[in-house]
């Protein structure tokens, strides 16, 4: 053979096997493809089992908490209550004052208990969305509030809020907490004024409520949605901790997203998105 | 006339205080018969006496009904209730600790005829008592026997 023919067929040689090669290759990157997707697969349908079983324990922990925590709360209200209608003479007023004091907290466990129920209540229950007009659940929420605004300086301005497609229920108790919120952190404020509108944002309708209160400092904004967590001591506002991680879930479970924006003693600004309209 | 009896299906005797001394503080003097489970109650709606005579001589005037009970639970004390026409025409007030929308769905389906959540207030529990007792024992007329 010539040096020619060696160097063909090598190259036929080399061709050959690294097409085999290729081949095997390919037949491996399926195989390693088909067993990752089996993977892949087992992996979500343990994912979905983990969710499934997480769910329930939700649902086992919210019923104890409904059922079984109360009753010890009721006895330890009830009980003092029974101590002071029974002794009245035998109270010192001081006794009396401590009792007040077991009692005020046993009924805040249950108001914390309550709003920690409805809060888990709302990852639960099936959404039920359609168009709905915010406007209309703006102005009754303001109504019912009415009287317990009375004598307070605040003014109400409502902007345009675009008709949007979400949970009228779900929408009602965003609004609701927001509301609360801006009312109760304006009651300080000379000349208070509460704003609920919306504007336009890369084409999407950003709803917001904003007020001149007494606002929060940016670097605890990250607090701001969670359960429980309150940027102003108990004695300076009532409320459970609840509102705000309420409106943050149901602006979630329509696909959006909430955020603020605040400087102390200026005032806080709340925007929301519902996630895409329906077609 | 021989007062008619309040039946009340609770298994916390705390709460059994609670709800007779609410219903003192109401000015009702009705006995109150005390059940402290489910099979206790379906025995004494149902069963017979060692002398083969009914446990229940005449129904309550109004059953108070807890929800989480014991060996049978409230929910399956109502169903029996409601299914047998020996005691259907008792009514059945809920008494729970619970605002699961399951429960209040489940205890109306079966025929509850009403539904108190216990609140944990006692001044609530006394308000929430009261009306029970002002609605079932005075107010609503129902058939005797």
């Amino acid at each position: 053979m010539s040096g020619g023919m060696v160097g063909a067929w090598t190259v036929a040689l080399f061709a050959g096997a690294s097409l085999v090669w290729a081949i095997a290759a390919r037949r491996r990157d399926r195989r390693l493809a088909a067993a990752m997707h089996d993977d892949l697969d087992r992996r979500l349908d343990q994912a979905a089992k983990d969710i499934g079983a997480a769910h329930a324990e939700l649902d086992a922990f919210a019923y104890t908490v409904a059922h079984d925590l109360r009753a010890p709360l009721r006895a330890i209200d009830g009980f003092s209550r029974a101590l002071i209608e029974d002794f009245p003479q035998g109270l010192e007023p001081e006794a009396a004052r401590l009792l007040g004091i077991v009692r005020r907290n046993a009924v805040r466990m249950g108001a914390l208990m309550d709003g920690l129920l409805a809060y888990s209540r709302l990852s639960r229950q099936p959404l039920a969305t359609r168009n709905v007009d915010p406007a209309a659940i703006v102005r009754r929420l303001l109504d019912d509030g009415a009287a317990a605004r009375a004598g307070r300086d605040l003014a109400i301005v409502i902007g345009a809020l675009p008709m949007c497609v979400a949970d009228p229920g779900l929408l009602t108790r965003l609004y609701a907490a927001l509301i609360d919120n801006s009312v109760k952190f304006t009651r300080e404020t000379p000349a208070a004024r509460l704003e609920i509108g919306s504007r336009i944002e890369n084409g999407r309708t950003v709803y917001v409520v904003a007020d001149n209160g007494v606002g929060f400092d940016m670097a605890y904004a990250g607090k701001l949605f969670g359960v429980f967590q309150r940027l102003h001591r108990a004695e300076d506002c009532d409320g459970t901790g609840i509102g705000l991680a309420t409106a943050q879930r149901i602006v979630h479970r329509h696909g959006g997203a909430i955020w603020a924006t605040a400087r102390p003693n200026a005032g806080a600004t709340f925007c929301f998105t519902l996630g895409e309209p329906a077609p | 006339m021989k007062a008619v009896e309040i039946m009340l299906v609770e298994d916390n005797p705390d709460d059994v205080e609670l709800t007779v001394r609410a219903l003192r503080k109401s000015n009702f003097t009705n006995p109150i018969r005390v059940l402290r489970d489910g099979a206790e109650a379906l025995d004494y709606l149902f069963g017979n006496g060692p002398d083969g005579r009914p446990n229940m001589e005449a129904p309550p005037v109004v059953m108070l009904l807890d929800l989480k009970l014991p060996k049978v639970n409230g929910a399956e004390v109502l169903e029996k209730v409601k299914s047998d026409p020996r005691t259907r025409g008792i009514p059945v007030v809920v008494l729970t600790s619970s605002r699961e929308d399951r429960d209040l769905h489940e205890t109306y389906k079966l025929g509850a005829n009403s539904y108190i959540v216990k609140p944990v207030d006692f001044e609530q529990f006394n308000r929430a008592v009261n009306q029970i007792g002002m609605y079932w024992l005075l107010i609503n007329q129902h058939p005797a026997g």
